[in-house]
């Protein structure tokens, strides 16, 4: 049997070395491509984001890679949004105002605020932070499935995502005393606010489980 | 009590892994790549590589190191030394780098710092400090890996740095580097007061102590250690424990 392939999506945003040399290590074969496939072409979507939510989208339209995650998203088969690539897969961004997403998941992005009596609140967070679980067996069959509540991932973010159904939630974590969506799903499209290729073996865990869902 | 990252940095000078004192008289110790990775497996949260010569020759020899590097080691990186243009950035950036840390060039011409942070997210762009106390008070900003004055006052220059984007601080203090005799503390509270980004302290850690000083009396957000991993004088997993043991909010590795 031949190796998974994932396709990574290069709309010239971000650094996508580390990304490409996760996937390998997970196992698969990895595509970047520079020019926008078909979604008939791709087995495995990896859907990459940096900066600001509008720019990032300009450049996703731009590229087709909206019109791409929408088509492919119907194909049934794996979908993986990373940062904010995982927040281009909600209706709405408000970083810098409003903005429209691909639509995948019902719910905004909005920008992470202190909780009450928080004075010394900093953004954005960065750092490693452990990924909290809803509720037990919600991460069963998903990407994230090999991971123990409480082990760590790396995030760096000023905005999450929040759904508007509560059941998209995979995975949270607590910042400074603010709840963090760290993780959305929605049958097979997965995003996470970390970064995987960053959080060491549990990064690599969920690149696994992702690999061979 | 606010995540602290512990991260091992790494200096290097051609293709060898050095260490020095007071940023002078530089030991090869060994393989960049096999330490970077030890370092990642032993659970390092996060790496620096820094090119101690580069600013001195003009280049930057570290993309190769850097290539091979992102193979095995899957936590994040910085990349310093000779970096002067967004280009330089670029580079780095494409070969594995998750941010890239300026000093020199910087000074130079400090709106470098906007168009690093302007391309690739203040996030991206780590300024580098290196602290020198003064006879007078206060402490001086030096450049080209410690050999250079520069004239700036560090206490203003990193808050001009902050207002241009800079997304974190790396302060390596020039007096304690190479010493293991802690770090400079004062340097550490007087900027963390002043700057509301992440301030990763560096130079002089000996052991656990100073690392829990750094960040509870310095409020330092990061602490860099060279020397005591370097020369296997502690294992990070050693680290990791005594700062739990020692109530640091830190990254645990198994649960």
């Amino acid at each position: 049997m031949s190796a998974p392939r994932v396709t990574v999506l290069d709309f010239g945003i971000g650094n996508l070395y580390s990304v490409c040399r996760a996937v390998e290590k997970s196992g698969a074969s990895v595509e970047l491509v520079d020019k926008c496939p078909r979604a008939d072409q791709v087995e495995r979507l990896l859907l990459p984001g940096v900066g600001a939510f509008a720019k990032c989208l300009d450049a996703m339209r731009r590229y087709g890679a909206v019109d791409l995650a929408r088509e492919f998203a119907l194909t049934g088969r794996p979908l993986l949004g990373i940062c904010v690539g995982m927040q281009a897969l909600f209706e709405i961004g408000e970083e810098f105002g409003e903005h429209q997403g691909i639509g995948l998941i019902a719910g905004r992005v909005k920008q992470l605020q202190p909780a009450a009596g928080n004075n010394a609140f900093k953004l954005p967070h960065i750092g490693w932070a452990p990924l909290e679980c809803p509720r037990p067996g919600r991460w069963d069959s998903s990407p994230l499935r090999s991971v123990k509540p409480g082990e760590f991932a790396y995030f760096v973010h000023s905005y999450h995502g929040l759904p508007d159904d509560p059941e998209a939630v995979l995975a949270t974590t607590t910042y400074d005393g603010t709840k963090v969506t760290a993780a959305v799903i929605k049958e097979n499209v997965t995003g996470v606010q970390f970064h995987p290729e960053r959080s060491g073996p549990v990064g690599l865990k969920i690149m696994e489980s992702f690999v061979h869902s | 009590m606010r995540p602290i990252r512990l991260i091992a940095r790494l200096d290097i000078k051609g293709p060898n892994l050095i260490k020095g004192i007071h940023l002078e008289g530089l030991r090869v110790i060994g393989d960049p790549q096999t330490y970077a990775q030890r370092y990642y497996e032993q659970g390092i949260d996060e790496i620096i590589y820094m090119d101690t010569v580069a600013s001195l020759y003009g280049r930057n020899n570290l993309t190769e190191i850097l290539e091979h590097t992102a193979h095995h080691v899957f936590v994040p990186i910085t990349v310093g030394g000779g970096v002067r243009s967004v280009e330089d950035a670029r580079k780095l950036l494409r070969s594995g780098a998750d941010k890239v840390a300026i000093n020199t060039a910087a000074i130079a011409r400090p709106e470098l710092i906007s168009e690093i942070a302007e391309e690739f997210g203040s996030q991206a762009v780590v300024l580098s400090v290196e602290a020198k106390r003064q006879n007078s008070g206060g402490w001086e900003a030096y450049t080209d890996n410690g050999r250079e004055h520069s004239g700036r006052d560090v206490i203003e220059w990193v808050q001009e740095a902050e207002k241009l984007g800079a997304g974190e601080l790396l302060l390596t203090s020039i007096d304690q580097e190479g010493t293991r005799k802690g770090f400079d503390i004062a340097l550490l509270s007087a900027i963390s007061g002043l700057v509301s980004i992440p301030v990763i302290a560096s130079g002089g850690m000996g052991s656990v102590e100073d690392l829990v000083a750094a960040v509870q009396d310095g409020h330092a957000d990061a602490v860099a250690m060279a020397d005591i991993l370097h020369y296997d004088r502690m294992t990070i997993a050693e680290i990791r424990d005594q700062a739990l043991a020692a109530n640091m909010n830190i990254r645990e590795l198994s649960i």
